[in-house]
């Protein structure tokens, strides 16, 4: 099952990132990958399996080479619930905001400039 | 760096807030523990006690678990009251490498504009994302220890 968490999870290892940023650049091979890191090819395999099981990476087989390549999906979701998180966030902030005592811009901008205090 | 692509584009957001620029900046830094929602976004989940922002320059980003354990989220790299904070950000990880936020407060009708911009998430989003979203995920993490696979879905759907 290749929940969010999951994902996240298998994200953080070091050499489960390093693929991740070498496949930015585009699909590689398990070969190609192993050359550029300082892991076994088996290792790399296992992880790209890994990763592939999350949905985090898709394998296409061109010929007889198999390239593994970002999921565009998994990218998708990451950055919506990154949306979240900071929309959640921010209209925390903006209701904690309205609780607190702060100088009304509102009605600081009326005529007589006197800070006035609000407390709701 | 790759070629800018639209997936890969910093996270945005902003919101109005009905106050002076400095009081915006006040609250959103000397405030951080009381407005964060803690509950939803945490990296030990239930047992997240509180987190918090030292407002200064260098000051850690943190949240301290129940038993007292903290946990680095970032620490402010740039701190411009009461216009511009910048912040690493690598909650759950060691990683103090690529990921920033900046939160910028701007004067607009009626008040305080706070527009948060994520950067670099894609290259190490792991760290941002180790606060988990909502307690379902926390129940995931707590029940994945002991539970085969199976069983905590089963139990999911049920709750």
């Amino acid at each position: 099952m290749a929940n969010q968490w999951e994902q996240l999870s298998t994200l953080s290892h070091p050499t489960r990132q390093a693929i991740l940023d070498r496949l930015r650049d585009g699909p590689y091979t398990v070969g190609e990958l192993a050359r550029q890191l300082p892991v076994s090819r088996p290792a790399v395999s296992q992880h790209l399996q890994l990763l592939k099981s999350v949905g985090l990476v898709t394998e296409d087989r061109r010929g007889t080479r198999h390239y593994f390549q970002l999921s565009p999906k998994s990218l998708a979701e990451l950055r919506a619930h990154l949306d979240s998180l900071w929309r959640d966030a921010l209209a925390a902030f903006s209701d904690f905001s309205k609780k607190e005592p702060t100088i009304d811009v509102a009605k600081s901008k009326k005529p007589r400039t006197n800070s006035t205090k609000r407390s709701r | 760096m790759l070629p800018s692509q639209k997936n890969h584009e910093p996270i945005q957001q902003s919101v109005h807030v009905d106050c002076s620029l400095e009081d915006a900046f006040r609250l959103f830094t000397d405030g951080f523990a009381e407005w964060w929602p803690l509950a939803l976004y945490s990296i030990t989940g239930a047992k997240a006690n509180r987190c918090e922002m030292e407002p200064w320059r260098d000051g850690r980003v943190f949240e301290r678990t129940n038993e007292g354990e903290e946990h680095d989220w970032g620490s402010v790299l740039e701190w411009d009251p009461p216009k511009h904070l910048r912040l690493s950000w690598h909650p759950g990880s060691r990683d103090e490498g690529s990921q920033t936020v900046d939160v910028e407060f701007t004067v607009e009708a009626q008040g305080t504009r706070v527009t948060v911009i994520h950067t670099g998430w894609e290259a190490h989003g792991v760290g941002v994302c180790s606060l988990q979203r909502d307690s379902l995920a926390m129940w995931q993490v707590a029940l994945k220890n002991y539970f085969p696979v199976v069983v905590w879905e089963q139990m999911l759907v049920i709750a």
